[in-house]
């Protein structure tokens, strides 16, 4: 199984405590996780080296969490970096907005199953894998420590 | 002598209430394992400790819903929906029973938007106490939704601001 470093972005606790739990409970990889608690704390947080994927809520104070996929995805070093909408947002215009415009790779609508999840992660988390376990000099690190 | 003529009272869009008692119906019922029956009418109960989740919704009308739980019934559904034991007191509570009106007013923006009402909803706010009610300004609207549930019964406060409301207070309002 994948060991992915997951960074986890709502500005609710209890909903990172769901996402987590649930993410654990859908068994796609081995988990270990970082917390933040906006955009903006999460572009602090944001280090592509050691993120494998983020699950960012919409609505969050200081920086939502479509401006924080935007502002990631302008680094330019974010290609790999799966970022995924966990949000009660849920019409056409605002799934158009991350996807299309701001550079979300999926959108999970909340509240969320196990099976939601895996639906929606296990194609995303396969190609993952293989973009990571690409036997490229540079990413010899990154293939080392999916591995574990 | 002279005569009162009293203003009809005001209907809330029904559009709105529609959305929603099956936003209601829809959260509690799958993501909390709950069989809601509607109540038709207040049943009267004696005041008491609860909590209130409430969002507002900025689009044409301008309105806001409070999700309104009396303690017994926040304690149980809070551990369905969250999936762990979360104290009335302490401050998960307050986060949980707010990610759990984000969540409906989602439902909601949704089946507006479906009906071509669009809007954009805050964030939310909660406040816990005894008696806990969401006040209308004078000249608003206000519709309550009843619910009765195996874990106890739980209300929506739906509030209108009156026609022409901007949402943003000026000098003198």
């Amino acid at each position: 199984m994948l060991n992915l470093c997951a960074l986890v972005i709502d500005d609710s606790r209890v909903m990172r405590s769901m996402v987590m739990k649930n993410l654990i409970a859908a068994r796609l990889a081995n988990f270990t996780f970082i917390e933040a608690e906006d955009g903006a704390d999460a572009l602090a947080k944001f280090d592509p080296a050691k993120i494998d994927i983020c699950f960012v809520d919409w609505n969050m104070p200081n920086m939502t969490g479509v401006e924080f996929v935007r502002k990631a995805r302008a680094r330019g070093d974010t290609g790999l970096v799966p970022m995924i909408m966990v949000t009660s947002e849920k019409t056409m215009s605002k799934i158009e907005e991350a996807l299309a415009e701001a550079g979300a790779d999926a959108y999970i609508c909340k509240p969320f199953t196990v099976d939601d999840l895996q639906g929606k992660l296990k194609k995303l988390l396969d190609k993952l894998a293989n973009q990571l376990s690409a036997p490229t000099p540079a990413e010899g690190g990154f293939f080392s420590r999916l591995l574990g | 002598m002279a005569e009162i003529v009293l203003a009809p009272k005001a209907v809330f869009p029904e559009a709105i209430e529609s959305a929603v008692r099956v936003a209601a119906m829809e959260f509690f019922g799958t993501y909390c394992g709950l069989e809601l029956t509607e109540l038709k009418t207040d049943p009267g109960d004696a005041p008491c400790a609860g909590i209130m989740g409430v969002i507002s919704f900025f689009g044409d009308p301008i309105w806001s819903f409070a999700v309104v739980l009396p303690q017994a019934t926040a304690t149980t559904v809070a551990k369905k929906f969250a999936g762990f034991d979360i104290e009335f007191s302490s401050p998960d509570m307050g986060d949980l029973v707010g990610e759990m009106a984000n969540v409906m007013a989602g439902e909601i923006c949704s089946r507006l938007d479906a009906r071509g009402m669009k809007c954009q909803m805050s964030l939310p706010t909660v406040a816990r106490g005894h008696d806990v009610e969401l006040l209308p300004p004078l000249e608003s609207c206000c519709e309550r939704l009843m619910f009765s549930s195996p874990d106890g019964r739980f209300w929506f406060k739906l509030v209108k601001a009156k026609s022409g409301f901007s949402g943003i207070r000026k000098s003198g309002q």
